[in-house]
């Protein structure tokens, strides 16, 4: 049946969130962090004077950037360069993958230490330097956890939020020789040692961006355990890697932004270590690697720009429903949450995204938690809207069955009489339904929805108005 | 800086999870410091970097002032079991540098990379970054960097690194652990009378 859900090539939301459910022990990891999460982020906006200030000026910033992201991008080129840092610009990701191994291959190394960035998940950068010789270690300890495990970040902010301890404690015994223990500081201060080594004999680290302002060619590295700025500063050469949307325009402008993502992302009044990294030190040499590729086009679309308002905190993954039960890994897209509904479509297109964009209860949690006021369930809306008009996905069966029954329902709802006459019809079907299957029985619908159908109440509504 | 300004600072930097000693001049500073380096014991540090010996080795950055870094030097001589090491490295236990920039609002410090060594404040157990009378206060990060953009500010914008915490996880469990890559504690001795 799996060819009513469009094959084998879309995204299986209802497989993933049948996987996910049953994982009592994923449910509860994912339960504490996320209302940790949000616990954490509330109290800190609550503390900050600046913090609705900041995130206006913020959204006022990126909106007066968006538009302008191609004139941004030449600006903040031309003085990187300035600085002396060297910069690439790729609309691929092949392109990005090659220059980067060919950055390292050419300084004789044959591993590097990286921190966490999602554009290198994005761009499978791990997987190609592998296959290119080159060792990439892991540094932050989400990361470092995920990728000896071999699997991917489930979380903007918390890659190895999915695994506990235990399966933590587990996996360093196994793989690193750590003796067992379930200790959290130990199994920290174990990661600190096992990797403090490869910093100290590291000749390329490679850092992602949080930011990077045009006016003065800087980028901000934001972070809390130290490996960014141990990445960017032990090495003798410091790539960064980052997405053209990360772009802003002025300096004065950086502070606003990084007032929102450290109370948004973590519920810190500000995160650990800010790092504003331009002109490489002597003896040093720093790349700035820049992806393009679909920001353009997401920045061109009059609907969807307001997307690349993101800071990946991941404040609305905190919040949403549907990620607290799904996790990171069922969205199966680098960026998973609201924000990776909203972005994959772009990127895999709608018709391997169809089941995707229809995974979200349109809440609106993540609209009102978003710092950056992204209308994330409008977004998701639209995509609906157009992956009925996309070619490839509209004329699927899934879609198609979809759209019968929600024109049937809208016909049904929008229209009194036909609604009150309908309702006794459908009552007395589904009390026959629950005599012979014990349940709601609707056929196929089980193939687009794992809920039981709720069924419909004995009476309606008027019935027991006009009987009172 | 005000009284206010600096109970405002202690209560954010502790949110942020860093400790803020208040010291009224240079002696009682260099004071809190040998107070510091004595009580810390070695069971604290086994954790971070495994057993050592039981002496416990301090760094002075050459970011300190001449005069500081003098009071402290002899402060500290008193101490006990106490080594000073030139190098800084995770042998070292303290290590003692300046800051540059204080932002109140914030809770956080600004060290100049020009003036105080990276690794000066990734390394070693204890992260001491005094702020003396010659730090800046600019009250939040928004009016250093406007500072910046105008050629006034005391740090350059690159050489700014805002420190606000100690190197900190939260990635099992969403249990905090300090000490993740960088020092496990990070204390910021105010010496009054730091000038606006």
């Amino acid at each position: 049946m799996n060819f009513l859900r469009g094959g084998k090539s879309v995204i299986n939301i209802y497989d993933n969130a049948e996987k996910a459910m049953a994982n009592k022990a994923l449910q509860m990891n994912l339960k504490k962090a996320t209302a940790t999460a949000i616990l954490k982020r509330n109290e800190a906006a609550a503390i900050s004077e600046t913090f609705e200030n900041s995130r206006d000026a913020a959204i006022n910033s990126r909106d007066m950037s968006i538009p302008r992201l191609r004139e941004l991008l030449d600006e903040f080129i031309a003085n990187a360069e300035k600085n002396g840092v060297r910069t690439f610009v790729f609309d691929d990701y092949e392109g990005v993958r090659a220059k980067i191994a060919q950055i390292i291959k050419s300084r004789g190394a044959d591993f590097i230490v990286k921190s966490k960035s999602m554009l290198t998940e994005e761009i499978e950068l791990n997987g190609y330097l592998k296959e290119n010789g080159i060792e990439p270690v892991e540094t932050d300890l989400g990361e470092f956890i995920v990728s000896i495990a071999g699997e991917k970040p489930s979380h903007l902010t918390a890659p190895a939020l999915h695994k506990s301890r235990k399966e933590i404690a587990k996996l360093f015994n196994e793989k690193l020789g750590m003796p067992y223990s379930e200790d959290v500081e130990e199994l920290c201060y174990f990661a600190r040692r096992y990797l403090r080594e490869k910093f100290m004999n590291a000749k390329v680290g490679i850092t992602g961006a949080n930011f990077a302002v045009a006016d003065s060619g800087l980028v901000a590295v934001v972070e809390n355990e130290a490996n960014a700025r141990l990445a960017i500063n032990l090495p003798k050469t410091h790539i960064a890697v980052f997405g053209v949307e990360k772009i802003v325009g002025k300096l004065t402008e950086l502070p606003h932004f990084l007032n929102v993502l450290s109370k948004s992302a973590t519920g810190q009044l500000l995160n650990a270590y800010t790092s504003v990294v331009g002109a490489p030190d002597e003896n040093k040499e720093r790349f700035f690697i820049i992806v393009t590729k679909k920001r353009f086009e997401i920045a061109a679309d009059e609907v969807f720009s307001e997307a690349l308002r993101c800071v990946r905190c991941g404040a609305c993954q905190n919040i949403c429903p549907v990620f607290q039960r799904l996790s990171g890994h069922g969205y199966e897209f680098t960026y998973a949450g609201p924000i990776g509904t909203v972005l994959a479509p772009f990127f895999l297109g709608y018709r391997k995204c169809m089941q995707l964009i229809d995974a979200s209860s349109l809440c609106g949690f993540c609209k009102s938690i978003c710092p950056m006021k992204i209308n994330l369930p409008g977004l998701i809306l639209e995509h609906r809207f157009r992956c009925g008009a996309d070619p490839a996905a509209g004329k699927t069966l899934y879609r198609r069955v979809k759209k019968i029954f929600s024109l049937g329902h809208s016909l049904v709802m929008s229209n009194n009489y036909l609604s009150t006459a309908v309702a006794p019809l459908a009552r007395l079907y589904f009390a026959a339904a629950r005599k012979i299957s014990g349940k709601n029985y609707i056929p196929l619908w089980s193939r687009f929805s794992k809920r039981d159908f709720m069924g419909l109440s004995g009476k309606t509504f008027m019935e027991r108005y006009f009987k009172k | 800086m005000n009284e206010v300004d600096i109970e405002k600072f202690k209560t954010r930097f502790a949110h942020n999870g860093g400790e803020t000693v208040i010291c009224e001049n240079y002696d009682s500073a260099a004071d809190c410091l040998a107070v510091l380096a004595g009580r810390q014991k070695r069971s604290e540090t086994e954790g971070v970097r495994g057993v050592l010996d039981s002496r416990r080795r301090v760094f002075l950055s050459r970011s300190l002032e001449g005069g500081l870094a003098l009071k402290i030097k002899t402060a500290l001589g008193k101490v006990s079991g106490l080594v000073f090491t030139d190098k800084v490295s995770d042998e070292a236990d303290i290590c003692v540098a300046s800051a540059s920039v204080l932002l109140v609002q914030d809770g956080a410090l600004i060290i100049d990379s020009g003036r105080v060594a990276h690794e000066e404040t990734l390394f070693g157990d204890i992260s001491v970054l005094v702020a003396d009378e010659e730090v800046v206060n600019y009250d939040n990060m928004a009016r250093f960097f406007e500072a910046a953009a105008a050629g006034r500010s005391s740090v350059r914008p690159d050489k700014a690194v805002i420190i606000a915490g100690p190197s900190k996880t939260a990635d099992i469990e969403k249990q905090v652990v300090q000490g993740m890559h960088g020092p496990r504690k990070l204390i910021c001795i105010v010496i009054k009378n730091a000038k606006r």
